[in-house]
């Protein structure tokens, strides 16, 4: 009879040791699931914090941080696919930001571009100009042909054609009604008015002006 | 029924033809024409009162007379009208210019203002633009004294051709819009 309670004991104890150790292994695993996904959440806020962070710093920016360097620090927060929300926003703001100071830098290389042209423009044809100025400000006749005298000997002949662009279209040019230098000059000062530009000159080998392309202001 | 319908064609062929005339230059090459043609009659006005201004030098006032005459079509004419007289006598441009110069005031104050277009620039069959531009001429004549002895204003319609021309400039070929004025109407004519 003690034999037989014997042997039932031991499966016995071994049951309940058993239960025991998958009671305990099971405890152990789910607290290390806990633990790694408190430990995922914990990082991940980090990274949503650090995220948030980078843009404000980007949209704080007072003009000290290079627009690339700007691109760099907005696709690294890109590429960590976070899928947060006040991220997302603030990745929004950040591209308009980025966006205006692109089309702001363009358009003051384009008034640069332009004003470097219109600068060698004024440098390059300044004394050609300069005459017909001269010419339509002065009031008195004899006054205004002494200047046209003097500006005749900057061109070839008295009858240098001057070809006057009214309209241009890429390759299509429209002229008015070409005229010769001299009467150009004359021109100007009957109507007291110089309303073109200098668009193109051609010389001849003595630096003498053989045409003289004006187009309207 | 016949006639009807021959005249139906001909109204749709007129009509594709005007419609092809319109669109063959773009609105801006076509506001640079109409530009152009205003620009001109400015330049007459500003010739016309050079050669009325009694202090303009006999050379340069003929000088410019030539300049203004080159604005105009060959036989083109210009109505002189007075406050005074109910008619309107027509002269050629060239005399136009010349009695103007020689007017019997001791100064002579010529301003053109509203200078627009009546009538737009249309094409023609063939391919001439013609226009109608209205000018305001505003006439002063003062004695030797300075006093305003005769003054007037004048509406006047000033008909306008610009065609397309081509000449060889230096090698190449330039296209250029020729505007030549043609006669100079007297619309109505009142004391200001």
């Amino acid at each position: 009879m003690k034999l037989l309670s014997k042997n039932l004991l031991i499966p016995k104890i071994i049951i309940v040791l058993l239960i025991g150790a998958m009671a305990v292994g099971s405890s152990g695993c789910k607290s290390k699931k806990k633990l790694a996904q408190e430990q995922a959440a914990t990082e991940y806020a980090e990274k949503v914090q650090k995220a948030l962070a980078d843009l404000q710093a980007i949209l704080d920016d007072d003009g000290t941080m290079p627009v690339s360097e700007m691109e760099r620090r907005l696709n690294d927060v890109k590429a960590m696919n976070l899928n947060d929300d006040s991220v997302n926003e603030k990745i929004e703001l950040v591209e308009m930001k980025i966006a205006s100071l692109k089309e702001a830098w363009r358009l003051q290389k384009e008034a640069e571009k332009e004003r470097e042209m219109l600068n060698a423009e004024k440098t390059e044809y300044d004394y050609i100009n300069e005459y017909f100025i001269r010419i339509a400000r002065t009031q008195d006749v004899n006054a205004a042909n002494g200047i046209i005298d003097e500006a005749l000997k900057m061109y070839a002949s008295e009858d240098t054609p001057v070809l006057i662009i009214i309209h241009k279209d890429g390759d299509a040019v429209d002229y008015d009604k070409p005229t010769t230098i001299k009467n150009y000059l004359n021109f100007v000062k009957d109507q007291k008015a110089y309303n073109n530009k200098i668009s193109s000159v051609k010389f001849d080998p003595y630096g003498q002006i053989t045409e003289l392309e004006l187009i309207k202001k | 029924m016949f006639r009807t319908t021959i005249f139906f064609i001909a109204l749709f062929f007129v009509s594709i033809a005007n419609q092809a005339i319109s669109q063959d230059i773009s609105p801006e090459r076509k506001q640079a024409i109409d530009s152009l043609a205003l620009e001109k009659v400015r330049d007459l006005s500003k010739y016309i009162s050079l050669i009325g201004d009694k202090k303009t030098e006999f050379s340069e006032a003929n000088r410019v007379i030539d300049r203004a005459v080159e604005l105009f079509m060959d036989g083109s004419e210009v109505g002189v009208s007075s406050i005074y007289k109910p008619e309107v006598n027509y002269y050629p441009v060239r005399e136009y210019l010349e009695r103007l110069m020689r007017l019997n005031y001791d100064k002579v104050d010529i301003e053109w203002y509203k200078i627009q277009y009546v009538s737009d620039l249309e094409k023609q069959p063939d391919g001439t633009y013609v226009g109608v531009i209205t000018v305001f001429q505003k006439f002063s004549g003062y004695d030797k004294e300075g006093n305003l002895v005769y003054q007037d204003v004048t509406k006047k319609d000033i008909t306008v051709y610009v065609k397309r021309k081509e000449t060889q400039i230096g090698g190449r070929l330039i296209g250029f819009w020729d505007v030549m004025l043609g006669d100079i109407r007297v619309k109505e004519t009142a004391k200001p």
